[in-house]
Order: structure tokens, then sequence, then C-alpha cells
């Protein structure tokens, strides 16, 4: 078994008695591959990264990565994924850096230097967390998720409501990650997703409808348009 | 840093806490200073008095009986704060991220509540152990008080964190919280029924499990109530934990 591969098998996940958010999701990702999820708002982009970074259990299928079960090795599998959430997870009495030792200790490990370098987060780590601006909290919130070096990275919009250069800052930073790191990224903007993938998944209403493998003739506009007017299988 | 301290640097860090600090501080003072002045003017009426109300009576158990009334309110805020509020800042994250049992989480964020809640009855329990020693009264029947009045913040903490489990606005948790244990106050001075025999209505609230410690014996079966009362809720918030990443 490839200890870094990501399996999603049939993934189904429903509140009682409503449609389903996921409905049998199934792909795999080999290590150092980037992904981004695309699809319109409502499509169970979050949801279905929340399940995956097990979060939320799912009603039916599996999540593994390297044979660990999300379910069953729950544990196990926490420490080899860093999931960082659409909002980030602040605490606003806390500083940075007691919020980076809360959530270390929390995941069972320490906080290195280099990761608050990593994150070009040294200007701000006594500063209290509400006093934070946004780019800061995206900061903090990918450090949390890198604490424990993890095989798996989810991000969940993690461009959202960011300027331009630290658009810029943040993809070199996934660069960087994606040469050690199965990255799997929710974003709505195309232009970024082309930049820093290598393969883009497309969903709507729970289901996938598309698994691209990007290369430089991708028209990547051309065909997220055309299947969410549709929201036909390929 | 660990949730435990984590949750006690959210309370001490908040200036709201604070003030309510001083409000129940000065009340609780007020209170206290006013019922040893009417203790000391009584005292020329009970010289005649054949069985006149010692200072314990008069003074020191309706002083810890009015600190279960102003822990209703303590507790309220406290506990109703836990886990309601993490709604607000996506903290359920923090807690779903955790490789440590959910038992474990709870337990620690229950001793921090319980460590701020101590804080606030402290002052009072200092004034009414000097008021001891300096009357030189029995020891005994006093700290059996102050151990009803601790299990009964045990119980109202553990209680109040249950319904902050479940609700996802501090303010509904906060007032949940109140409503819920005034019931219960209410429940444990009714005297519906009396006539007819034992009110079990009654025996429900933890008020009543707290005055049966006005006596110089263990009352076991309050005790049970109380440790078996925690326990229950400290698993249910456990249940709710687990539940929660079954539900968007």
């Amino acid at each position: 078994m490839d200890n870094s591969l990501l399996t999603i098998k049939n993934l189904s996940f429903s509140l009682s008695n409503q449609l389903p958010i996921i409905d049998d999701v199934s792909f795999v990702a080999k290590h150092a591959q980037s992904i981004a999820l695309l699809g319109p708002n409502g499509a169970g982009k979050s949801t279905l990264l929340k399940i995956i970074s097990s979060y939320l259990s799912q009603n039916n299928g599996h999540v593994e990565l390297g044979g660990i079960d999300s379910q069953v090795q729950r544990c196990d599998f926490l420490k080899m994924v860093g999931y960082m959430p659409e909002v980030p997870l602040i605490l606003p009495e806390l500083t940075v850096k007691e919020q980076l030792q809360l959530v270390a200790q929390l995941k069972n490990s320490q906080v290195a230097d280099d990761l608050i370098e990593q994150c070009q987060l040294q200007p701000v780590v006594d500063k209290r967390c509400n006093h934070l601006s946004l780019g800061y909290k995206q900061r903090l919130n990918l450090a949390q998720a890198l604490l424990t070096q993890p095989k798996l990275l989810i991000m969940d919009e993690p461009l959202n409501g960011l300027d331009p250069h630290l658009i810029v800052d943040f993809r070199t930073i996934i660069q960087q990650l994606k040469k050690h790191t199965i990255i799997i990224m929710s974003t709505h903007y195309l232009a970024e997703a082309q930049s820093v993938s290598d393969r883009v998944l497309i969903m709507q209403q729970g289901r996938l409808l598309d698994d691209v493998v990007l290369d430089e003739d991708t028209d990547l506009e051309k065909l997220y348009m055309q299947h969410t007017r549709t929201g036909e299988m390929r | 840093m660990t949730l435990y301290q984590s949750e006690l640097k959210y309370f001490l860090r908040s200036p709201v806490i604070w003030l309510i600090m001083s409000l129940t501080a000065f009340i609780s003072a007020w209170s206290f200073l006013l019922s040893i002045e009417l203790f000391t003017v009584l005292q020329v009426k009970f010289a005649g008095m054949s069985d006149a109300p010692t200072i314990t009576q008069g003074v020191i158990a309706p002083f810890i009986s009015s600190q279960a009334k102003i822990l209703v309110f303590i507790t309220a805020i406290i506990g109703g704060l836990s886990f309601a509020r993490l709604s607000h800042n996506n903290g359920w994250s923090l807690i779903h991220l955790s490789y440590f049992s959910e038992f474990k989480l709870v337990t620690q964020k229950y001793f921090a509540l319980l460590l701020v809640c101590l804080l606030f009855i402290l002052p009072s329990i200092l004034a009414v152990m000097s008021l001891t020693f300096i009357s030189g009264s029995q020891l005994l029947p006093i700290m059996m008080m102050l151990l009803g009045l601790l299990l009964l913040m045990l119980w109202m903490v553990a209680l109040t964190m249950m319904i902050s489990s479940f609700v996802n606005n501090s303010g509904f948790a906060i007032l949940l919280s109140l409503i819920v244990l005034m019931a219960l106050l209410l429940i444990s001075q009714s005297a519906i029924g009396a006539q007819w025999g034992k009110n079990w209505l009654q025996i429900l609230s933890p008020f009543y499990q707290f005055f049966q410690f006005s006596k110089n014996t263990v009352p076991l079966a309050s005790l049970g109530y109380f440790i078996f009362g925690i326990i229950i809720f400290l698993w249910v918030v456990k249940i709710r934990i687990v539940h929660k990443r079954l539900v968007l």
C-alpha cells in the first residue's frame, strides 16, 4: 500500500430525510498532487472537505490515507491531515503564539519556529487574535493546519477576501508545500486554481461532474462554465 | 497551552466577568455585614431566651444559603458561555481537531469553569471561615454546609455546560440555564402536596439536596445525587461532541 495515497470511495452525506449533500463521490489522489475543487455556491465543496478531513462523519463510503480509514482509526488519520477551514479558527482572547500552542497541544505536537517564519507570522506573534487583519488570520489558519507536517492538506477557500499581494504570498507557500504534500483546495478563483493545481475536480449538487488533469492547453473557464451551466456528468 | 488554560484565559481576560465578580462580591459582603449587624442588635433579646439561635444558625447558615442562590446566576453565565460561544468563532473545529478523547476535553473545560466559579465565592468562604474562628463556633456543621455548597456548584456547572453544548447562541444558553436553575430553586421551596407526605418533586431539586447538608452527618443520598448528576451531565456533553461531527 502506498503510504501517501488518498482514496475517497463512494462518499455520501445527507441530513435525515433530505436530499444528499454529497452524492457518491469517489476519487484518488497521489503524493505531491495538488487538486482544486471547483463548483458553484452550495455545490457541497466545503462539506466534502470537512468529511475528508474527518470533521464530519459521512453516511456512506470511505476516506483512506495510506490505508488508514478516517472513521476506524480517526486519531491516526487526524495526525496526517491538516485542515484549514473557510472561517479561520480564531480564539479572540488568545495571542497568535498562545493559539498555536493550544492547537499544537491538542494535536500532540510542538510549535516550530520555522512554521511561524514560513507563514510569515513573526510581526504579530504576540498580538491578540481578534486584532489581526484577515490576511494574518488566514496565515494563522494555515499555520494551524501545518502544525503536524501533514501528508494531506485541505484548504477551504483559502484565498477568500485576500488582497493580490497576499494571494501571491499564498501561491508561493502552496507551491512550496505541494512538493511533499497532497493538497486539496476549494476555490472560486479559476486563475489561481490553474496556477497552483495539477488537477481540477468540478462539483455540482453534491456530485462530482468532472475530474481533469490540467495542462497548458486546458481552458478551465470554458470547462467550468460548460459543466456548471448544464450540470451534466461527463 | 492546554484547553484548560485557554478556557481560564477566556474568562479571566474578559472585563464583563470581572464586573460580575465585583458585583457579586459587593452583594455578598453587604448581606454578610448586614446579617452580622442584625445579629448583634438582636443579641440583647436573645439573652433571655433558652433556645436562642447561635451565630451559625443566625448568620452563617443563611449566608451560605444566599451564596447558593447567587451561584445560580454565576454558574448560568459561566457554564452557559462554555460551549455555546464556540459557534461564533468556529471554535467547534478546535474541539474536533483534537487527538484527545472527548471526555478529556470535557473535563479540561469543566475544571476551568469550576475554578472560575470558585473564584466568585472564595471571598465569601473566607469570610465564613474567619467568622467561625473568631466566634469559636462548631466547625463541623459549617464544613458540612460548605461541602454542600461546593457539590451544588459542581452539579450546576455540569448542568449549565450540558445546556450550553446544545445551544448555538451564548445569550440563549445563559437564559436557558437561568430558567432551568430558577425552576429547580422554586421546586425546592415548594410546599405543594406537603400535607400528603413527602413532596417527591422537591427531591429532584439540587437545592433540596444542598439543604440536607445542614446536618452534622453526611447525607449519603444527597452525595450520590450530586455525584451521579455530575457524571451524567458530563457524559451527555461528551456524546454531544461526538454527535456534532454528524451534523453540519
